[in-house]
């Protein structure tokens, strides 16, 4: 049976109009009753759960609104659905549920559309090494907001010599092994 | 009055069908006035709030599908927490947040991202030379899904610059420094895929 909106007609005597009347009471009931408190129940029209059944492309948001939706994330080499929020009458969309890892970095976004990469690098010193921030199947950055890194094992002194949206440049003055973590927060383009 | 859609009945006339005919899209209207802009409005079918009533046991997302819910996170900060979940994954309970204090004295904050990253982070006081163990995984906290990504300290105060590393398994953090004879105090953050199942 099929929702129709259009019944029962104006000339159908109701035992006519029966059959279709009630079609349409059971699919609505069956429609709201997905996700939703049921129809006269003490939880009626709230959310039970909240199912986002996966969509082609992204869903753009008006004025005042935001948007919740799942679509695949393309940018991974193995694209899985994900959750995003498209904001307010813009084309800035944000994979919330992401992340990914390569040999150098992981990264994931926060709501805000802020994207977080970290990792942990290992060289020989003393002397630098540099990072990429722009490796491809990886969300970038158009603008560094934040960045720290620590010496993981041994006391020494690791610091940032260089960052861009491009690349991080460690650096540290001990001779041997020097293995540090890093993190850079900035703008995220997903 | 309960929701009927089993009428009209055959031999009603409209009459007596126009009763619980209105009656069912009064609860209609009712429901879909609940959380959703009403129906008729301009933006009828969207949603002008979601409210989860929390849920037991826990909704489980199919294929091609996220489910987002709300439960009890039992154990960990005994709250109602709003949940993101994938399909074949665990629920990460986004909005959870708690501390607690080690042996060590040391308080360890945690929070998760909804992607599943977990972070930990606190204030280390009391750091001698041979170093401090900040434990990772306390009773009552999510913990790490093997080694973390990173484990991030930074000296805190006026003392004298000091060169000193943080060390992290999924159980333990430990952070040392080489300025001899003193203590020092420092902030920390680790960071890695989390497990949200409390220890």
């Amino acid at each position: 049976m099929t929702y129709d909106p259009t019944k029962p007609d104006a000339n159908e005597s109701l035992k006519v109009s029966q059959s279709p009347i009630k079609d349409n009471y059971a699919d609505a009931q069956t429609a709201f009753s997905v996700n939703h408190g049921a129809f006269a129940g003490p939880s009626s029209g709230l959310h039970i759960v909240a199912t986002f059944v996966e969509q082609i492309g992204h869903q753009t948001s008006a004025k005042g609104e935001r948007v919740l939706y799942v679509t695949p994330y393309s940018t991974p080499v193995t694209p899985l659905d994900e959750l995003w929020i498209s904001r307010v009458n813009t084309t800035t969309y944000t994979p919330i549920t992401s992340k990914g890892f390569s040999s150098n970095v992981a990264w994931t976004f926060l709501p805000t559309g802020e994207l977080l990469k970290y990792g942990q690098k290992t060289w020989t010193g003393p002397g630098s090494s540099n990072i990429p921030l722009n490796e491809v199947n990886q969300p970038t950055f158009s603008e560094i907001y934040w960045a720290q890194t620590t010496s993981n094992n041994s006391k020494n002194l690791i610091s940032i010599i260089n960052i861009s949206t491009t690349g991080l440049s460690l650096s540290g003055n001990s001779t041997g092994s020097l293995t540090a973590s890093w993190c850079v927060l900035g703008k995220g383009v997903s | 009055m309960p929701y009927n859609s089993g009428i009209p009945t055959g031999p009603q006339r409209l009459k007596d069908s126009q009763r619980p005919m209105r009656e069912n899209f009064q609860e209609i209207q009712k429901a879909f006035s609940t959380n959703h802009v009403a129906i008729g409005s301009e933006d009828a079918g969207k949603h002008t709030v979601v409210v989860f009533p929390v849920q037991s046991p826990e909704p489980t997302a199919a294929a091609n599908q996220i489910v987002m819910y709300s439960a009890k996170y039992t154990n960990a900060t005994d709250l109602t927490e709003l949940y993101v979940r994938k399909n074949g994954a665990l629920g990460i309970p986004f909005t959870a947040r708690n501390s607690a204090v080690d042996a060590g004295g040391t308080r360890v904050y945690w929070t998760f991202l909804p992607s599943g990253t977990l972070l930990k982070y606190g204030e280390v006081d009391t750091v001698p030379t041979t170093g401090k163990t900040v434990d990772l995984k306390l009773v009552t906290q999510p913990s790490f899904s093997g080694t973390p990504f990173i484990s991030l300290a930074t000296l805190q105060g006026t003392a004298a610059p000091a060169d000193f590393y943080a060390s992290a398994t999924d159980t333990t953090l430990t952070i040392s420094h080489n300025h001899s004879g003193s203590t020092h105090t420092f902030s920390f953050l680790v960071m890695g895929v989390g497990d949200p199942t409390p220890t």
